[in-house]
């Protein structure tokens, strides 16, 4: 997917003014929290399950060499086949190089965001392959030609007006002035056209929410189905995982699934759960005849072992985003790439690997609601400060700001000199101020005064008004 | 400069932004720190804690500004801040800035030890409640996320208040969500910045309370300061203010308020 | 090609996995530890039976009780109806569904064979019934195709009250060792919030998910 993360501020704005956006976001932001709070609650043992989730993706990332080729031997052994891609294009001409080897002419695809971090719809459409996305979300979103706002309702910056809308338009074949006016309507129109594309289709791609080591299985975790019909029908089922996916057996994959959709939409198990192990056995009556797993690196090898380490053991619940409320206010688009609110502001740089992602890392308050929300506990503000930190020593920050930063360091670090400069400045803002206390418009403060009004300072600074109060001898 | 435990030495940080601005807040720190009987001191050289550095990534200033307030502020038993946000700065992160130092994370490592955020050390230190102070309306509590998340500051406040006559508290939906003042954040994206600020805005309005409170001059600045573009009538103080009844002929950080 | 990119893959992964320890990693994977088990599922088997038929209501499942295999045909053609669906089924050839008199009522239509886009209610047995979320496990088999859970629009899935166990972790003997091809565990019917959020059922999947529950079987 092309990365727009360098127009952050631009498309910010636009978010911002976009009524409708705001609408469904306040609907958004205000539900999942709520849902994953009343989960968590109904689950005493919630908090251990993290401690234990976060220790098991720390433990595979620790050894993930041994993990990876564990899990290798298992799926050459249950029958698939194992393929290695460094980058996005690499998993690319993979995948491509399957699809014509089985001459596939439509794929059906299970959510896959690291799909979207390599682009496979694009590569596929332009060598004669037809892409189908089956989750209901990245349907709508394909039809429009859109990229997802949110890693897991990836069209939850739309209204039921703008589906119906885009279903008007691209399914020509049914009657113009069908009534489509409800989510349940629109929801029966795509499940029949996606019937349609899930019997027809010659090869199946899905990620895994999982790799099991211990079995060479892939875990599969939706709510409608569309996983099992998009990789149980096709004559094919390609996998396309991420290297950190592993984890070490069956029990591992247990007690993070407990965290997972709980975290994710507060229920307490996604509806399907599916390890899938190997290609069709000889007697089943379905299943694909060929299963590959495509393991991506792109980028994560490089990312082990720095300070973004422990960004690895995320396994995209797209909790820190839901309990965002940068992101309740600017929806997914606006940052710019496939992975926003905070876990995508401190992947995307790492992923994207250049300054384009500079302002996702800027862009948080460091609130700190996202760590207290994560299933494996990724110390994300700290990761913020982390890039915060690599861009300082790069030269990177605006000049501006760098300057404003560091001339307020050094003032502070001259307590005399801060004094003074301080005194006359309060004294200068105490004179300037309006009758009414609050400044509307400060040329020096445009950040500040553009949005909102500048309370006067009071009088003297504190401690001048204590070092009369000292001298008077009052304490 | 050790005292008996019901006499703690105790050396006020009053922050930047309230030295600068408010110095109502600092006075009313004073008020309260000396009635719950502590000695109080002043440390004249302190300036700023370095966190607007920390947070920006430039380390080197922030090591320097923390050694200066690890000097500045040692010998007390107690380090108290009328603000959770610098606090927390002190208490979790300097040891951070010195991890690779064993003999200045010691020395940071006492100093967070030592250092409270004001309500906390009121309740949890001094076992102090307000006497006699009364401030008659409702208020709704904006809970800052460093001081929630990263000092647990929660009831604190709200207990302390619960002895204030004529004051209810009233909670906010949002009151533990970011006010969007972030420190840099607000001036380098206002657009974002204000929208969050707008949206605990229109929570607070929710509430019917007249009056909204908080323990960081930063968020409250933020918020007043929209509040006051709004046009919005409710008051805003700083939670130590409340507590040591200095509202009376004081203006509010904004709110129809009037000072005399 | 590919053969050196795993090696430049994991080369650059052993970089910063210097540590790594394939003892560590076999020792995990041999030990098959649990790790954190909630106490939800209940231990004993009356605690089970009854978290199980009440979270799988809460996860939207329809629960039938049927003191044996015997009691299927009548109750399900009762369901059936009553959800005005039709009374053709895609069964399952597990043994136990051999024991079923589906002769009993002649509103039901049972056929055999993989499932296909157009089947209406499919019918399957489940290996184990998990307490904790009321899920039924699903392993496929030449007996048991995997898309029989998912294609038709009602899925009906047989569970002998003998099969509940409290946690997923003590479904895994079941499988262990010969792990089916698909595992699937299904808590309540498909379903999407996908569009403004407004919770939808049967989203690919069945719109209803019906458990019998089957005594002393």
């Amino acid at each position: 997917m092309q990365s727009k993360t360098a127009h952050f501020k631009e498309n910010a704005k636009k978010a911002l003014g976009d009524a409708q956006l705001q609408r469904v976001l306040d609907k958004f932001s205000t539900g999942f929290p709520v849902k994953r709070a009343q989960a968590a609650a109904r689950l005493p043992e919630f908090e251990d399950l993290r401690d234990a989730a976060r220790d098991i993706r720390a433990h595979v990332l620790d050894n993930l060499d041994v993990y990876l080729e564990r899990f290798e031997t298992k799926v050459i052994e249950t029958g698939g086949m194992v393929h290695w891609a460094r980058g996005g294009s690499d998993a690319c001409s993979i995948i491509g190089d399957i699809c014509k080897s089985v001459d596939a002419k439509t794929v059906t695809k299970s959510k896959s965001m690291i799909g979207e971090e390599i682009a496979i719809n694009d590569y596929l459409e332009k060598n004669g392959v037809d892409p189908v996305e089956t989750d209901l979300g990245e349907y709508i979103i394909q039809l429009r030609d859109e990229p997802p706002s949110h890693i897991i309702v990836p069209a939850v910056h739309l209204s039921k007006e703008q589906v119906a809308e885009t279903f008007r338009e691209k399914h020509t074949d049914l009657p113009a002035d069908r009534v489509l006016d409800n989510p349940r309507i629109l929801l029966d129109e795509a499940r029949g056209k996606l019937r349609e594309k899930f019997l027809s289709a010659d090869v199946g791609l899905s990620g895994a929410n999982m790799l099991v080591a211990e079995t060479g299985s892939i875990a599969l975790v939706t709510n409608e189905g569309n996983a099992d019909l998009s990789v149980g029908l096709p004559r094919v089922h390609i996998v396309l995982a991420s290297i950190e996916k592993v984890v070490p057996c069956m029990e591992d994959a247990w007690t993070l699934l407990r965290v997972l959709a709980r975290s994710a939409t507060g229920q307490d198990l996604s509806v399907y759960t599916s390890f899938v192990t190997g290609p069709k056995r000889s007697d089943d009556l379905d299943g694909p005849e060929e299963f590959h797993v495509v393991l991506l690196d792109n980028g994560r090898s490089s990312m082990l072992g720095s300070e973004f380490h422990d960004m690895l053991r995320c396994i995209k619940c797209g909790s820190c985003i839901n309990h965002c409320p940068v992101y309740a206010k600017i929806g997914g688009h606006a940052y710019g790439w496939v992975y926003p609110g905070p876990m995508g502001s401190v992947l995307s740089p790492a992923l994207l690997g250049d300054v384009s992602a500079n302002d996702l890392p800027n862009a948080s308050t460091l609130c700190g609601k996202c760590e207290t929300v994560c299933p494996v506990r990724i110390p994300l503000p700290e990761m913020l400060r982390q890039w915060r930190n690599r861009q300082f020593e790069a030269n990177q920050m605006p000049t501006r700001q760098r300057l404003g930063l560091r001339a307020w360091a050094w003032l502070a670090r001259r307590p005399r000199t801060y004094r003074l400069v301080m005194e006359i400045g309060t004294g200068l803002l105490t004179k300037l101020a309006p009758r009414n206390g609050r400044f509307k418009n400060l040329p020096f403060a445009k950040g500040w005064t553009s949005k909102r009004d500048l309370p006067a300072p009071q009088g003297k600074t504190f401690m001048a008004q204590w070092k009369q109060r000292s001298n008077g001898g009052s304490s | 400069m050790k005292n008996s435990p019901e006499k703690p030495s105790v050396a006020l940080y009053v922050t930047c932004l309230v030295d600068l601005t408010r110095p109502g807040v600092g006075f009313a720190a004073v008020k309260l720190l000396e009635d719950a009987g502590c000695v109080l001191s002043v440390p004249e050289t302190q300036t700023c804690c370095g966190q607007p550095a920390y947070n920006a990534g430039d380390q080197g200033d922030a090591r320097a500004l923390a050694l200066q307030v690890i000097e500045n502020f040692s010998g007390y038993d107690y380090v108290v801040i009328p603000s959770g946000s610098c606090a927390a700065m002190i208490k979790d992160h300097y040891p951070k800035l010195f991890k690779d130092d064993p003999a200045m994370l010691k020395r940071s490592v006492d100093l967070a030890q030592r250092t409270w955020e004001l309500t906390a050390f009121l309740r949890d230190v001094m076992q102090y409640s307000p006497q006699n102070v009364s401030c008659p309306g409702s208020a709704t509590y904006h809970d800052s996320c460093s001081g929630l998340r990263e000092l647990n500051i929660k009831d604190q406040p709200r207990d302390l208040l619960g002895a204030v006559d004529g004051l209810t508290i009233v909670e906010a939906d949002l009151a533990e969500t970011c006010c969007g003042f972030g420190g840099l954040f607000c001036v380098k994206y206002p657009d974002i910045s204000s929208a969050m600020a707008d949206r605990k805005i229109d929570d607070i309005v929710n509430t019917g309370a007249d009056t909204l409170l908080g323990g960081d001059l930063g968020c409250l600045m933020n918020l007043a300061g929209r509040m006051s573009r709004r046009g919005e009538k409710l008051k805003v103080w700083h939670v130590a203010e409340v507590l040591a009844g200095m509202t009376e002929g004081t203006r509010p950080i904004s709110g129809d308020k009037d000072a005399k | 090609m590919t053969t050196s990119m795993r090696d430049e893959i994991l080369n650059s992964v052993r970089q910063s996995c210097n540590a790594s320890s394939a003892q560590a990693v076999d020792d995990r994977i041999g030990l098959r530890q649990p790790n954190v088990v909630p106490a939800r599922g209940g231990g004993g088997d009356k605690i089970s039976h009854v978290t199980f038929v009440e979270e799988a209501g809460l996860a939207g499942a329809d629960i039938e009780c049927v003191d044996a295999l015997k009691g299927v045909p009548a109750a399900l053609a009762a369901y059936l109806k009553q959800q005005e669906s039709g009374g053709n089924l895609r069964l399952a050839t597990d043994p136990l569904m051999q024991d079923i008199p589906w002769e009993q009522e002649l509103f039901l239509k049972p056929a055999s064979g993989a499932a296909t886009g157009e089947d209406g209610v499919g019918v399957s047995i489940a290996l184990a019934g998990i307490a904790e979320t009321g899920s039924v496990m699903m392993a496929s088999s030449p007996e048991r195709p995997a898309m029989l859970n998912v294609l038709p629009l009602i899925n009906v899935v047989l569970l002998p009250e003998s099969r509940i166990v409290g946690n997923y972790e003590q479904s895994l003997n079941l499988v262990r060792g010969n792990m089916p091809r698909m595992v699937t565990y299904i808590t309540g019917p498909s379903r999407t919030a996908d569009i403004e959020l407004e919770l939808l059922m049967g989203a690919h999947g069945p719109q209803r998910l019906l458990i019998m529950l089957i005594g002393e079987a």
